[in-house]
């Protein structure tokens, strides 16, 4: 579903040049929940931005069902939530849902009803009529997810997803990926909260310091140790 | 908390309050003092009060395309000016503001009208004739621009040919009053004086739909009369006792005046026994 | 350069819509209102030229606060949606940059048009009620400043993709200063000599000739423009705008958020 080979990447600030990616090749297969992850400055972010189409690669291809990332077709099927999600202040969320519906062009018949299942879905149908200004982190991170799921994304990525999130939240948001999943959806996340990707993902990738280091299921990676974190650690440390 | 902290918070609000107080004083003390010993300050005029104009070019260069504007602010300020007051006497800068008003604004009619009106008698009788000379060339449809320099001519140079060739290039231009060219005619005769004036600014007077050349003109017009009474009553006096009257006095003493009209233009109506006529002074 | 015509209208509305919700607009608009409403006051101490004085007071304070608005809205709102990360929202759906970069342009003119016509339509009552006169000149005029705020907005955005909020408004700020003082930078380079006729010659044609678009000193002679005029404006208006507006796509099409 998503493929991503030999990615380069670097940031120039003024006249250093500071690599973040090198060489990052994964390939996500269709109808998974694949956990992208790795520790704070890994390279997770920037690589999960240069999917979407916010960074550019200095070098490499990601693929979307074969086509390229960055083409308008690819990105009708991507749903997307970033990282500490903002929206427009002068909003309220119903109208944040609108009008990502617009951009995506959908039926303007259907987005109405859409929208609301969808606050509902998420736990937001009271704060529907709500300026997004007053959210709490919580709130935004719900109306992140809707907005990621309002094209009915073939693939859904998301940065740190439960990030911010209470103990019940977090639960919620691990019942609606596994729903997603449900539904033929491939999902890539990143987190450092591993316990959480243990119980949901079924591959992961470690990332550290721009190399992808292992690639595989939770079980087989994790191998003797006792748990997915003590396994990471060990890795990141050894590096 | 020791007994002198408690002390002090408890009279620090009114800390702002005696600084403010106290810095009233200063302010009135300050006021009173530029007041009344103005003479400690050494300047012989004026420099807040002085408008300080900027040269039409320089003028032109800030005012970022809104001449007009800028021209605006000038004529707001040149009323400020005139209508203030000036302590010293004489406004120095008046024809310099009306130079820079009609160079920002070429067509501004009415700042023409009014510094053909006002510039002379303050002492800039050949400014207004150079500004009369500017209107006729950017506004030439407008007959008040020859008009009234020809008034500034007939009355400050005395020159009355010239006023007379003003007045008759008046009168051919659109709307001008019917009595351009008469007027203009008896400019070429040379006639009484104060006569043609009044006739001058009667003229104006009805044909001005300006509020201030209204009130201007009529302020003329009603000092003229005064003259005019006082001639009247002087012919009479010498009609009655065959002599001319010794001072103006002696025409209220023999009860053919109530008083002695009052100038509204602040001048002071003389009488020279000599040949019984009147002079104004300042 | 793909664009497509949807997008670029909901990005405009959006972009409308945060301008109008925005209260520091309200704020800069009354405070426009109340200025020109200020200039009857001016006018009342002008011997008897209080028209005049009303609509050169009025329009330039028309302009001023149309162009405080079009710097500040033109100059903050990409960064804004950098700032809080809204980008995010917006570029990673299926769009191009163009149609966004575009849509929102479009959608900051329109405010624009809409703030000027508040003020305008203010300041022709202003004026119907002191003169008891309709005047076609000042619709003119104004119509003239829109399009000089439009070309700045381009100018705005412009340098909103390469720098920040701040250093682009400062720099917006120093083209019109430039811009209008374009008439002073020719008279200046045919007087000059050399090398110094060159540079300034090349200063009055690179940079925005904003006088063109000034009406403003004409409306109290009750000036109409030839349709020559009007034409030659918007040619040069549509021509320089569009020429800013790619130049400015051309950056923000590499920007990386």
């Amino acid at each position: 579903m998503l493929k991503i080979d030999k990615l380069v990447k670097a940031y120039q600030f003024r006249r250093e040049t500071v690599p973040v990616l090198h060489n990052i090749s994964l390939e996500v297969p269709r109808g998974k929940i694949f956990g992208f992850l790795g520790a704070n400055g890994a390279g997770k972010t920037t690589t999960i931005k240069v999917i979407v189409d916010l960074l550019f690669a200095d070098s490499g291809t990601i693929m979307i069902d074969n086509l390229p990332h960055s083409s308008i077709k690819a990105k009708r099927l991507i749903g997307f939530m970033p990282e500490q999600p903002q929206f427009y202040h002068h909003l309220s969320a119903r109208e944040v849902l609108l009008f990502v519906g617009e951009l995506f062009e959908l039926d303007p018949k259907t987005v109405e009803t859409k929208a609301k299942n969808l606050l509902r879905q998420v736990g937001l149908a009271d704060a529907e009529n709500t300026v997004v200004r007053r959210f709490s982190k919580g709130m935004h991170q719900r109306l992140a997810f809707a907005v990621a799921l309002m094209n009915d994304p073939k693939l859904l990525i998301m940065d740190e997803p439960l990030d911010g999130l209470d103990p019940l939240g977090r639960l919620d948001f691990k019942r609606l990926f596994l729903e997603q999943k449900k539904l033929g959806t491939t999902i890539f996340l990143s987190s450092h909260i591993l316990s959480d990707v243990e119980e949901i993902c079924d591959e992961v990738a470690i990332i550290n310091k721009g190399q992808i280091v292992k690639q595989g299921t939770p079980q087989k990676l994790r191998g003797t140790y006792p748990t997915l974190e003590e396994y990471f650690v060990s890795t990141v440390q050894k590096q | 908390m020791s007994f002198k902290q408690l002390q002090f918070e408890r009279i620090s609000w009114l800390l702002p309050i005696a600084l403010l107080l106290f810095s009233y004083v200063a302010q009135i003390n300050y006021d009173v003092w530029r007041r009344y010993s103005a003479p400690k300050i050494k300047t012989t005029y004026n420099l807040y009060i002085e408008p300080q104009p900027l040269s039409a070019e320089s003028s032109k260069a800030i005012s970022f395309g809104a001449k007009e504007f800028v021209a605006d602010l000038y004529w707001l300020k040149l009323i400020q000016y005139y209508g203030g007051g000036d302590p010293n006497g004489k406004y120095r800068k008046l024809a310099e503001l009306f130079t820079t008003i009609t160079d920002l604004s070429p067509k501004f009619t009415a700042a023409y009208q009014t510094g053909l009106l006002i510039l002379p008698g303050e002492g800039f009788v050949n400014e207004a004739i150079a500004l009369g000379e500017k209107g006729i060339k950017n506004l030439p449809d407008r007959w008040e621009m020859p008009y009234y320099t020809g008034i500034v001519y007939h009355i400050y140079k005395k020159d009355y040919l010239t006023a007379g060739r003003y007045f008759e290039n008046a009168a051919k231009l659109p709307n001008a009053p019917e009595n351009a060219k008469y007027l203009a005619a008896i400019y070429y005769n040379k006639g009484d004086q104060r006569q043609t004036a009044y006739a001058l600014f009667k003229t104006v007077y009805d044909g001005t739909r300006d509020s201030f050349i209204k009130e201007r003109t009529a302020k003329y017009l009603a000092h003229l009369e005064g003259i005019f009474l006082l001639d009247a009553k002087i012919a009479e006096f010498k009609q009655r006792y065959n002599r001319l009257p010794k001072t103006l006095n002696e025409l209220i003493s023999t009860k053919l005046l109530d008083g002695i009209p009052v100038s509204p233009l602040g001048l002071t109506y003389q009488y020279d026994a000599e040949n019984g006529k009147i002079i104004e002074t300042k | 350069m793909k664009l497509n015509g949807s997008i670029i209208k909901s990005i405009a509305i959006n972009t409308f819509r945060e301008t109008v919700r925005d209260k520091l607009l309200y704020s800069l608009l009354g405070f426009a209102v109340l200025t020109i409403a200020a200039s009857l006051l001016a006018g009342s101490v002008s011997l008897g030229q209080d028209a005049r004085v009303i609509q050169n007071f009025g329009i330039t304070a028309l302009l001023v606060f149309l162009l405080i608005i079009t710097i500040f809205i033109g100059t903050q709102l990409v960064y804004r949606e950098v700032e809080r990360k809204t980008i995010y929202l917006t570029l990673s759906k299926p769009l191009t940059r163009e149609s966004f970069y575009l849509g929102k342009y479009i959608g900051l003119c329109l405010t624009i048009a809409v703030c000027a016509l508040v003020m305008g339509v203010v300041f022709l009552a202003v004026l119907r009620w002191k003169t008891g006169q309709f005047s076609t000149p000042v619709i003119w005029a104004t119509s003239f400043v829109i399009l000089e705020a439009w070309l700045l907005t381009a100018v705005g955005l412009l340098f909103s993709s390469f720098t920040s909020a701040l250093a682009s408004a400062v720099y917006t700020f120093g083209i019109v200063l430039i811009g209008h003082s374009a008439t002073t930078i020719w008279i200046l380079s045919q007087k000059s000599q050399g090398i110094l006729r060159y540079v300034l010659e090349m200063v009055y044609y690179l940079f925005p000739n904003l006088e063109k678009f000034n009406l403003r000193n004409e409306i109290v002679y009750n000036f109409q423009p030839d349709l020559q005029q009007v034409l030659l404006v918007v040619a040069y208006f549509i021509a320089y705008t569009a020429a800013v507006l790619l130049a400015g796509l051309a950056i923000f099409r590499r920007d990386e958020f």
